[in-house]
């Protein structure tokens, strides 16, 4: 395939990887089904002979965006729209315990005259009810890696967002995305629809990975020493934190032309690819 | 991963971060040729040990501190500013805490600080403690999303306090005037069913509002009208103007407390009008000099023959009855929103540097609300700690006083209020929660320590209520006798 901004990728080193491609529109299906690939991994970052700085870094979460260039080639049917699992499924079970204790005194006396009619009637009744109900939930939680969600705010930019499943990855307490979020050949995202009059590029469908400013999250930071020997901070320095504050604002920096850098929830771009036109039997 | 990896960072820039020699977070900064200032706005320090760090002019963001390692030698940008504002600093003054050797200057503090929170929910911000007032704007601008809500940092320890509190009150001085224009303005427009579920803080501070809010207010046409109408208003146009402002907070909801804000400064409101203020407001609590008054406090503070609608009296010779008729009246005023005496953080300040007969007076209506209510535990909670107040305040006027605690008239009454305390305390065999009956306290109990407070000071009590059947009565009878 063909890269678009792949500079970034090679930057963050394994961090993550994606591709992208569709099955090119005809004349007589103008609809093409768009798949994406997407690997999320530890970046390892640093640590050569002339780097003086080694480090790890993952993310808590990302988003997966597709957007067009103008004029757009390309919509969206609303209905072929892939919009993640629902990862849980309750299941209430109630457990239901009766003790019933009933006792029933009735009393009734009817009197009877030859001439007159006069009746009385005593009641006494005395109901003892013990209950005692137990409720379970049982949740039934699919066990996921990444949990994926779908939201397109704009209606022009449907967007995937991704997060830390209940079996992803853990680490100092900080789950992170790992792996493979769908699977890329089996997994349609949605179906691309080509507008009327748009012969043109069908590379124009970009699809780009970003997350918030917050969502990087560094470990195992490695200073080389005076010694020139790679030493790691600990959790604790105040150095560290300056580290991470320092690669987390160059991120943000490089290729925004005025972002917030102030605001946790600033976006870092970590790659955009360019979808290609495949034929299934090429895949 | 394809290619040889692109670096993004500054390999010079991190050796020098490596070299540099101090810890400081500001000198790393400044070593990566970023501004001390906001390179760590976005950051956080849990489990960062910060013991020894100078913040002082380092931005952070709202619970960067939580779970890092801090302690005295951490310097955060003056939270102790928070002691500052205008009653606290009354109050402190007041103690003079470093006299006190019961309590550490910054437990009591904080203890007191707590009290005030969790029961006042005032903050008076005017004319102290600039950067303390930072921090408790910026909370509110955090709540009610002001535009610049991210530019402050509150340290946790403080946020806690604040957080949550159905009211929050402000006394803001001139220079932050248009801030709490600003709120007004926002109270006045904004819809009842959005401003009923979170209301936080009503500002209206009656001088400001009077003589220099309409700029602020202008965004919110009718509200500007009113103002630039009221500016050259008569007391009557005025109190139209304050209904106008009750009308929307009385349609939102019970649990917003409104306050209105009465500068001791502004002689324009006369003291009829602001008992008028007291009395139109169903969750008002009303302000003047710092200080939070109610009817009782207020008249505490002008102990000369007062009135009061129509019904005079005054307040050092309040009767049991006329307590009883001014906590019931205010009770039923503050319904659900706040109790009258929400807390005792309050009544500590009220007691903070009184007189002996102001004391007697407040302990008596402490006394009389529990009485009144004895089956109500927050109240026996209050008048457990009416009491325990007392007795700090007294030994905070004995150390400041020619007195001392080997004083016998000084060490009786403490050791009465204890034994009191204790006394309340047996009845239920493990826990004050527990009394089943004030009525079931000893009259002798409470007499012997009335009777110390007495003799303590020059007051006098002198009741006129009716009581009957009751140890209030009880008591009352024998105070006269």
């Amino acid at each position: 395939m063909s890269g678009f901004s792949q500079n970034r990728l090679r930057q963050l080193q394994g961090l993550v990887s994606i591709d992208a491609w569709h099955t090119p529109p005809t004349s007589d299906r103008p609809r093409a089904d768009l798949h994406v690939y997407a690997y999320f991994d530890e970046g390892r970052l640093g640590g050569c002979t002339e780097d003086s700085l080694a480090f790890n870094m993952v993310l808590r979460q990302a988003e997966l965006r597709i957007n067009q260039t103008e004029p757009r080639s390309f919509g969206f049917d609303p209905a072929k729209i892939w919009r993640g699992e629902i990862d849980k499924i309750g299941r209430a079970k109630q457990t239901r315990t009766e003790q019933q204790e009933s006792t029933r005194d009735l009393e009734a006396k009817v009197e009877v005259r030859p001439t007159t009619l006069s009746g009385s009637a005593g009641g006494k009744a005395h109901l003892a009810q013990g209950t005692s109900t137990t409720s379970q939930v049982e949740v039934e939680e699919s066990l996921k890696k990444t949990l994926v969600s779908f939201s397109r705010t704009d209606r022009t930019m449907p967007t995937w967002v991704l997060k830390p499943g209940s079996q992803s990855e853990k680490r100092d307490g900080i789950s992170y995305l790992h792996g493979s979020p769908w699977s890329s050949d089996q997994q349609r995202l949605l179906q691309l629809v080509r507008r009327n009059g748009h012969r043109g590029d069908d590379s124009d469908v970009r699809i780009s990975l970003v997350c918030r400013r917050e969502d990087l999250y560094f470990y195992g930071i490695r200073v080389r020493n005076a010694a020139g020997e790679f030493e790691e901070l600990q959790d604790a320095e105040p150095r560290r934190v300056a580290i991470q504050e320092y690669l987390r604002g160059l991120l943000l920096r490089e290729e925004l032309p005025a972002p917030d850098m102030n605001s946790p929830y600033s976006l870092v771009t970590l790659g955009i690819v360019v979808s290609e036109p495949r034929h299934p039997d090429d895949w | 991963m394809t290619g040889r990896a692109i670096r993004f960072w500054d390999n010079e820039a991190i050796s020098r971060l490596a070299a540099c020699k101090s810890d400081q977070l500001s000198d790393l900064a400044r070593c990566l040729e970023e501004d001390p200032a906001t390179f760590y706005s976005s950051a956080e320090f849990y489990g960062v040990d910060l013991r020894g760090q100078d913040l002082r002019g380092i931005k952070l963001k709202e619970g960067a501190l939580d779970g890092a390692l801090i302690d005295d030698t951490t310097i955060i940008d003056d939270p102790l500013g928070m002691f500052k504002f205008g009653n606290f600093d009354d109050m402190v003054h007041a103690l003079n805490v470093q006299d006190l050797p019961l309590f550490g200057q910054r437990e009591l503090l904080m203890q007191m600080v707590n009290d005030i929170l969790r029961g006042v929910r005032l903050i008076s911000l005017d004319g102290q403690g600039s950067s303390g007032k930072s921090l408790i704007l910026a909370e509110v601008e955090r709540i009610l999303k002001w535009q610049r809500a991210s530019s402050f940092n509150i340290p946790e320890s403080l946020v806690e306090h604040i957080r949550g509190h159905p009211s929050i009150v402000f006394r803001i001085s001139a220079s932050s005037r248009s801030f709490s224009d600003a709120l007004l303005a926002q109270i006045l427009s904004t819809s009842h069913s959005a401003f009923q579920r979170r209301v936080l803080a009503d500002a209206v501070h009656t001088p400001g509002l009077l003589q220099t809010s309409a700029g602020g207010l202008a965004r919110t046409g009718k509200a500007s009208e009113r103002i630039q109408r009221l500016r050259r208003s008569s007391p009557s146009q005025r109190r139209n103007f304050v209904n106008a402002v009750l009308d929307c907070v009385n349609a939102a909801r019970p649990e917003v407390a409104i306050v209105f804000m009465i500068d001791d400064a502004d002689r324009s409101l006369d003291r009829s009008e602001v008992f008028w203020l007291i009395r139109s407001m169903p969750y008002a609590r009303v302000l003047t000099a710092g200080r939070m008054i109610r009817p009782v406090d207020w008249a505490f503070d002008n102990e000369e023959e007062t009135s009061f609608s129509s019904s005079k009296f005054n307040v050092a010779s309040l009767s049991w009855t006329e307590a009883r008729q001014v906590l019931e009246w205010a009770h039923a005023r503050l319904r659900g929103a706040a109790r009258f005496f929400p807390a005792d953080g309050e009544r500590i300040i009220n007691l903070v540097g009184a007189s002996p007969a102001r004391l007697v007076v407040a302990c008596r209506i402490g006394l009389a609300e529990a009485l009144g209510q004895g089956r109500s535990v927050p109240l026996v909670i209050t008048l457990r700690n009416v009491l325990d107040a007392t007795a700090r305040v007294y030994t905070g006027l004995l150390k400041r006083s020619e007195g001392s605690l080997a004083d016998p008239t000084v060490s009786e009454l403490v050791s009465d209020v204890v034994a009191l305390e204790e006394a309340l305390t047996r009845r239920d065999g493990s826990s004050i929660y527990e009394i089943p009956s004030l009525s079931s306290i000893s009259g002798n109990e409470v007499k012997v320590f009335l009777d110390r407070l007495v003799g303590f000071g020059s007051a006098r009590l002198s009741n006129n209520g009716r009581y009957r059947g009751t140890v209030a009565g009880w008591l009352m009878t024998q105070s006269e006798s």
